[in-house]
């Protein structure tokens, strides 16, 4: 049985294809520029696919910078905050859900609200506070303050999907003699796949992204992360386009490519068996 | 606060489970809790608390600090442009937030339905999320200025008689930087939503083709009200993200023209880092608090009456 | 490569601080940031932060921080470079809040006063006999930029001196003369509404941010207009004058009428230079620096269309003028040698001088023949040079409100005479806070 007749499906797939065009468009831009030669970015008209193709942009900056090494400390960065934050988030996300602990509203109210506050407002406090642990020049300078500053976003979104279990489950467990942490590892966190793999790749992108704290918090060069490096190519002086749009793409490939080989579990449909009937 | 939100769908029978267990629901609760608390309570808590001591001081993140009561509160009174950025704040999060919300939910439904190359559209429309937000803010810094390809296409086409100011323009620059914020979140809020549409079960949906519903009736009375939750997770996290926002503001605008698209979070980086005035930025941050922190309240308090 | 592991007792301790930072220790921030000079001599490590030379100029730097430690046994440089001005600032400001001070700071002018202002920098007197030799060896007008209230707080690194980069082509297009650039801002309004007229290109860009050499608010003021922007006495804006109000409203016709891009409104300097590489603009007022982006983004037979001269004459008589300077904090650890160092450095600049057109701070260095050589370096070291913005510690606010009414004024939301006098007004507001 087809869902959308061929009229619905026609205006859907236009309007899809509208929005991934919009998606799309200044990624493969980026993409067209990064292959482009040094005089055919400001061609007029621009040119959308490049007349010369040219590898030379990602030759140079690959061994430009330092920009290796500032690849490698943005993965290790960026998996610890990830690992960290959705570890932590989840006990917590759990406890938010099913107990009924005595402060727990306080808690959550001083979560969200926290939140909101602007990262600049607290990034001098922050800095004292990391370098008196002598968390400088360290990796744990990026995960440990990067992870709690993105906590609350996967706090909420695990405590809504363990609160959406279903009771049963959990009688089920108790009456099996379940303690708590055996409940939480063994049962209930294989039915909230899709919500941490949701968390992780939200966190890491924004770990990946952040441009401000590791170039504060990190001393030596051989330190920065991708996007602290994405900065010396696009700064004042130096933004030469070509060259931006080749560390661009290098700075967002593996984020890309972690998305498409984990995507299965984002869109995993395992909870739906768990909860049907 | 009861009945609100904050203990979502489940709690009110006794846990004897827990209880059982000796620890109790507090005990139990709080060692859950511990690791979490330990972390926020060190690198969040820690620093707005600093930040709000700040607030009664003139610090300049340079020498120590005087006590100066409610001073910066006062000049904040007085200040047109914080004036100015609050509104900014408002507007885009408002509107930001409202099409985050809307515009993914059918799109979801499309893809959970089985419309055709679906695996396609949802990788493609998830791909501006995990570009690196200063990448893609430059990408369209590129794109829409003055003499970019987005203009060039306009008038050429002809679809506008010269080039739109997309970023200098005041009245149009805050919807550039908040239009490019909804570019590059869309996919977050389709993957909750199809992750919220995961759970529901098929036989629902059954039902209501065989009792001759057409989508949109679908649309509206089973699917929206099964992604409560999520609307609900979806809306908290586009407010949060859109009064947090910097990054394209600071690539896109720089808060101009003439502080046409400066906001609130823009204002106090601003502030601290090139004007030197820490006590100044940290009551803007500590308004701004109060300010989200009656709206969560509130908007608890209208989430509880509803259920 | 990856950062070393702190022991596991030092972790532990950390989680501990962590948690008892519950209890608003506040002590870090609020303690002093001074701290005593330690005596000077022995070995030594020098932190050494410059801003955007990485990228590019890597050999450069290494090169002569690795000559200066063999000539200076027990000395190691440590040197990090921060990709951007405006990240300086954040940078700077939490390592001191933390403790974590560098030695030796490249800083520009719009943050000097405030360190100058909070004693949180040395003033070169205090840590050599003989200031004033040492101020007779750099060219004065970049010595100057860091004296403030009558000390001198920086070393002159390197500088830039606006001038006119033009279009030939487009030139030549409009009936203009190529080899005849406009030599003062009567001419270049006109060569701007005929290179408009004609091609449809626009006549100019000038955008409106920090970068002086690149023109800002005060070089539209003070170095075009000839109006001075402080009273005698430093309390009182004083730029309000009808010689200015007429100039702005030039310049706000020009955008209105499309001679002037309208990128200048809330464009950067890269914006502008974006114009000009794409043939859309026929002038932009910028240091020949600009020469050397020119040629990495554009093709061989576009790039000859780009011509250098001397920035027209204003009615203040000089070329506006940027620097990068070497400041030492109080905070230092080895301030005799952080100065030791920073005059080494700025001596170095004819080598930074030869991969981009600079001008150094040095007076025996601008001297140098090389700079007759070309065009680019002559327009550096014949131009007088002058620094427009006032040394006030307030001076980014004060140029951020003048921007945004100049914002307002060149899109037609108010008129130019009431932009200048709502800037004017703030900039009374902010000389009498005092800081």
């Amino acid at each position: 049985m087809k869902v959308f007749g061929l009229g619905t499906r026609t205006a859907v797939l236009a309007v899809l294809t509208a929005g991934a065009a919009l998606a799309l468009a200044p990624v493969l831009w980026l993409l067209s520029t990064s292959f482009k030669g040094r005089g055919d970015v400001f061609a007029v008209p621009p040119e959308l696919v490049p007349a010369s193709p040219t590898l030379d942009n990602y030759a140079y900056v690959w061994n430009q910078a330092d920009v290796q090494r500032y690849f490698v400390n943005s993965l290790l960065a960026s998996a610890g905050t990830v690992l960290l934050n959705v570890s932590v988030a989840a006990l917590l996300g759990f406890a938010l859900a099913r107990f009924a602990f005595r402060g727990r509203k306080l808690l959550f109210l001083l979560g969200i609200s926290t939140m909101v506050v602007p990262f600049p407002a607290i990034m001098l406090p922050l800095f004292v506070a990391a370098k008196e642990m002598g968390l400088t020049d360290h990796l744990l300078g990026i995960v440990l303050p990067t992870a709690a500053v993105n906590m609350w976003l996967s706090v909420y979104i695990l405590r809504e999907a363990f609160a959406g279990l279903p009771d049963e489950l959990e009688e089920a467990a108790r009456i099996d003699g379940c303690a708590p942490p055996r409940m939480f590892l063994q049962v209930m966190l294989p039915l909230v796949k899709a919500p941490l793999a949701t968390s992780a790749i939200l966190v890491f992108t924004l770990t990946w992204s952040d441009f401000l704290w590791p170039l504060v918090i990190m001393q030596d060069h051989g330190n920065f992360t991708i996007s602290v490096g994405l900065q010396y190519f696009m700064s004042t002086l130096t933004s030469n386009w070509h060259h931006i749009a080749a560390v661009a793409v290098i700075a967002s490939l593996p984020v890309v490519v972690i998305f498409l080989l984990l995507q299965r579990y984002f869109f995993t449909d395992v909870l739906s068996g768990a909860t049907k009937g | 606060m009861s009945g609100s939100a904050v203990r979502a769908r489940r709690v009110s029978p006794p846990r004897p489970l827990a209880k059982a267990r000796g620890l109790g629901e507090s005990g139990w609760g709080w060692l859950f809790a511990v690791p979490a608390v330990m972390l926020i309570g060190g690198f969040v808590l820690y620093p707005v608390l600093n930040t709000v001591l700040f607030s009664f001081t003139d610090f300049n993140g340079l020498t120590a600090a005087n006590f100066v009561g409610l001073e910066q509160y006062g000049r904040l009174a007085g200040d047109s442009v914080f004036h100015r950025t609050l509104l900014n704040s408002g507007l885009i999060t408002a509107v930001a937030t409202v099409l985050l919300v809307c515009l993914p939910l059918p799109v979801a439904y499309w893809i959970h339905r089985g419309i055709p190359f679906r695996r396609f559209f949802r990788a493609v429309l998830y791909l501006p999320v995990v570009v690196p937000i200063i990448v893609s803010s430059v990408a369209w810094k590129w794109l829409l200025d003055e003499g970019g390809l987005v203009n060039y296409v306009l008038v050429t086409t002809g679809l506008t008689s010269g080039p739109v100011s997309w970023l200098s323009d005041p009245a149009l620059a805050i919807w550039t930087v908040t239009g490019v914020i909804v570019w590059r979140a869309f996919g977050i809020y389709l993957l909750i939503y199809l992750a919220g549409l995961a759970t529901m079960p098929d036989d629902q949906l059954e039902a209501a083709a065989i009792d001759g519903a057409g989508h949109v009736r679908t649309f509206g009375s089973i699917v929206v009200p099964h992604l409560r939750g999520s609307i609900v997770l979806s809306s908290v996290i586009a407010f949060v993200a859109a009064m947090r926002m910097f990054d394209e503001i600071y690539v896109l605008t720089g808060g101009g023209p003439a502080n046409a698209s400066k906001n609130t979070a823009y204002y106090i980086w601003e502030s601290a880092f090139s004007y030197f005035k820490f006590g100044y930025s940290s009551a803007m941050a500590v308004v701004l608090l109060a300010l989200v922190l009656g709206l969560v309240l509130l908007g608890l308090r209208l989430a509880g009456r509803s259920r | 490569m990856v950062p070393t592991r702190p022991s596991r007792r030092r972790f532990l301790a950390a989680t501990a601080i962590g948690a008892a930072s519950l209890m608003i220790s506040a002590c870090g921030v609020f303690g002093g940031t001074t701290s005593e000079a330690a005596p000077s001599g022995g070995p030594a490590t020098l932190e050494f932060w410059t801003i955007n030379l990485k990228e590019g100029y890597t050999p450069y730097i290494e090169g002569a921080i690795s000559r200066y430690e063999q000539q200076h046994p027990g000395v190691t440089i440590k040197w990090v470079d921060i990709p951007d001005f405006e990240q300086t600032q954040s940078k700077l400001l939490a390592a001191i809040s933390g403790g974590a001070t560098p030695d030796v700071v490249n800083m520009t002018p719009f943050i000097l006063p405030k360190f100058a202002a909070t004693d949180t920098i040395y003033p070169i007197d205090e840590l050599t006999q003989d200031a004033g030799a040492v101020a007779a060896e750099y060219v004065p007008g970049l010595w100057d930029a860091g004296v403030i209230g009558g000390k001198a707080y920086a070393i002159p690194f390197y500088g830039s001196v606006s001038a006119l980069i033009y279009n030939a082509d487009l030139f030549e297009k409009a009936g203009l003369d190529p080899a005849k650039p406009p030599a003062n801002w009567d001419e270049v309004f006109a060569a701007a509404r005929a290179i408009h007229d004609k091609t449809g290109a626009s006549g100019f860009v000038q955008t409106l941010d920090d970068f002086d050499d690149a023109g800002n608010p005060s070089d539209i003021l003070a170095g075009q207009a000839g109006v001075p922007l402080l009273s005698d006495d430093g309390k009182k804006a004083a730029f309000a004058t009808p010689e200015a109000v007429a100039h702005l409203d030039q310049y706000a016709k020009g955008v209105a009428e499309g001679w002037i891009d309208r990128t200048s409104v809330n464009g950067g300097v890269m914006d502008g230079a974006k114009i000009l590489a794409q043939g859309k603009t026929g002038m932009v007022f910028l240091g020949p620096w600009i020469l050397r982006w020119l040629k990495d983004n554009t093709d061989e037979q576009t790039f000859k269309k780009f011509k250098v001269a001397e920035h027209p004459e204003g009615a203040g008589g000089a070329a506006n003028g940027f620097l990068q300077h070497f400041a030492i904090p109080r905070a230092a650890k080895h301030p005799k040698e952080a100065l030791d160092f920073a005059r080494y450095f700025s001596g170095t600049t004819l080598e930074l001088a030869k991969q981009a057109p600079v001008l150094p701070g040095l007076a025996s260095i601008a001297k140098d023949p090389y700079f007759q050589t070309t065009e680019e370096t002559k327009v550096l070291v014949d131009q007088e040079v002058k620094f427009y913005w006032p040394k006030h510690p307030a001076v980014a606010e004060m140029f951020a409100a003048l921007r945004a009414e100049f914002q307002s004024a060149l899109l037609g939301d108010k008129p130019a005479e009431r932009a200048l006098q709502d800037a004017a007004k703030r900039w009374d507001e902010l000389l009498a806070a005092g800081s």
